[in-house]
């Protein structure tokens, strides 16, 4: 360590405003009249202010449904735990959802971190990867014979959601400041497609058909193997019928960068 | 090619891009503001319309980089993934300059996103003075480094923060952004001259000035950005044009963000100042 006594003032005041300790406090100097609890306060408070108001901004319909309080100590008790590692405050929320499910006071709920999840994903399409986006016309000039093994490739900014609970619905309402309907369980896990669409992110509720066309499209499922889930999902006569429906809504949507031929 | 060594022109007077503002910048009537300072993490990702906003102000103002996630004053090693990244930005934005804070942000992995301050002794010279030229030599180009504010000082001190920054400038041969807000907030909180020290910055390496509001805490005044620059630091950047001279001026302003009108007239008040100190060929930019 080129800089010893540096690097163990670093560490011992990292440590303080970390965990609200004073163990630096011979360390400082301040004038006359301040206290040095005070000043040393200053980094201790804006630590957590400073990373709980980044995530009530990446959060912050999560945030209306939870209230100031529970927000703010839920948002606490996660920087607890995961204090940031990123160089970059734009990922300093990046695992609230997944520890939502597991933090004390929210696990019994699993609605909130469904609905952390939805926002957190929304965020990430809006500035994720930009790629070029297949039209109708690309998929008129794949030849008949080669449909079956054509994989309808989404764009980088697309992510599937699998929801327990009426996330969705709760996080449509209270975007549009209508009040939300009450927290439920869905009778079956339901999709949610999340995306881009020119420079917008969009989020979607699926079907029971169309979750499963996504997902498989989304690991590199051909045309073929659609139309066999469609055919065991529903009425097999109309299986192929109905995925190219959905393809055309892909297509007609941004959804799809590229056709490839298997 | 512009030689990324050499002296930047004055910009004359700009604003930080902020996303609220995109629209009233990109309108058929653009603002009054030179150019604009961008902030490099919020353009450190993959695409969609931060960049694509970027890229429309890039084509119609000079644009600067300013990154808070250097940690040039760390003991830990130099981040060589976030240096990548911001070279890569640069590449694409092609910034007059890029500038980031003489502070540390975290050690040992861990980032607390702030500025925290150094004690000013030899031994933090050398290694920051250190840091600062492999980063040099890494992005092929002179950075500017800027003064915080704090509201600690460390007993084992053993200069005053503007000897500090004036000889870090000169080992690291570097360029300095000198916050006037800064200077006061600091100058308050540690009750020292702020005269004192902006007479001891050297003039040849200024290359930017920042203009911010502060609030006023408990124990001392807090470096906030969420108001209008007060009296007290138009004063100072008065006096501190009077031994610079022309120096690219821009306001920071990150919370309580007022339409873009309202920062219009608060950088008039700048350029108000600076034609009171600056003759008209001192204060014509650099085309
Ligand atoms: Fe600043």
């Amino acid at each position: 360590m080129s800089a010893p006594n540096l690097a163990a003032l670093q560490a011992a005041l990292q440590n303080d405003v970390m965990h609200g300790e004073q163990k630096t406090l011979d360390q400082l100097s301040v004038p006359v009249g301040a206290e040095k609890a005070d000043r040393l306060g200053v980094y201790q408070y804006a630590y957590k202010a400073r990373l709980i108001s980044i995530l009530a901004t990446d959060y912050d319909t999560l945030w209306s449904f939870l209230g100031d309080q529970v927000f703010h100590d839920a948002a606490d008790r996660y920087l607890d735990k995961h204090p940031s590692g990123y160089f970059n405050a734009r990922w300093v929320g990046k695992g609230f959802a997944e520890y939502l499910k597991s933090d004390p006071m929210l696990q019994a709920h699993p609605i909130a971190a469904e609905i952390a999840a939805l926002e957190w994903t929304i965020g990430v399409a809006f500035d994720a990867e930009n790629s070029p986006v297949a039209l109708m016309e690309d998929l008129a000039k794949v030849p008949a014979e080669q449909v079956a093994q054509a994989i309808f490739v989404p764009i980088p900014a697309c992510t599937l959601l699998k929801f327990k609970t009426n996330a969705h619905a709760i996080y449509t309402a209270l975007k549009s400041n209508q009040t939300p309907p009450a927290p439920a369980n869905l009778a079956e896990e339901t999709g949610v497609q999340i995306w881009r669409l020119e420079l917008m992110s969009r989020y979607k509720k699926l079907t029971t058909e169309e979750t499963a066309l996504l997902e498989l499209s989304l690991q590199g499922a051909d045309f073929a193997m659609l139309c066999e889930t469609a055919a065991f999902l529903d009425d097999p006569d109309t299986a192929a019928a109905r995925v190219a429906g959905c393809i055309t809504g892909w297509l007609n949507t941004g959804l799809i960068t590229r056709i490839d031929i298997g | 090619m512009t030689d990324t060594y050499a002296k930047p022109p004055f910009l004359g007077f700009g604003l930080g891009l902020r996303a609220q503002h995109y629209a009233e910048i990109l309108a058929d009537n653009p603002p009054n503001v030179d150019w604009f300072e961008v902030l490099s993490e919020n353009y450190m990702i993959k695409g969609g319309k931060p960049l694509h906003m970027l890229d429309r102000v890039r084509e119609q103002f000079p644009v600067v980089m300013h990154g808070v996630s250097m940690s040039i004053a760390s003991t830990s090693p130099l981040n060589m993934d976030y240096l990548a990244q911001l070279k890569s930005l640069a590449d694409h934005v092609q910034p007059r300059w890029l500038s980031d804070h003489l502070c540390w942000t975290g050690v040992h992995g861990k980032n607390l996103h702030d500025l925290m301050p150094v004690p000013y002794t030899e031994e933090a010279l050398n290694h920051i003075a250190g840091r600062i030229s492999q980063v040099q030599d890494f992005l092929g180009r002179r950075i500017a480094i800027e003064n915080v504010s704090s509201y600690i000082e460390f007993k084992e001190s053993e200069m005053t923060e503007w000897e500090f920054v004036a000889e870090l400038a000169n080992r690291a041969d570097c360029w300095l952004l000198l916050d006037v807000n800064n200077v006061f907030v600091s100058g308050q909180n540690h009750r020292f001259s702020e005269t004192a020290f902006i007479e001891a910055i050297p003039v040849e390496r200024v290359v930017q000035f920042h203009l911010a509001g502060h609030s006023e805490g408990k124990s001392c005044l807090i470096d906030t950005h969420d108001q209008p620059v007060c009296d007290e630091v138009f004063d100072l950047y008065e006096k501190a044009l009077r031994h610079f001279g022309p120096v690219s001026t821009m306001i920071e302003r990150d919370d309580n963000i007022p339409p873009l009108a309202e920062l219009e007239a608060e950088l008039d008040r700048a350029r108000n100042i600076a034609k009171g100190v600056l003759s008209p060929e001192q204060l014509r930019r650099a085309a």
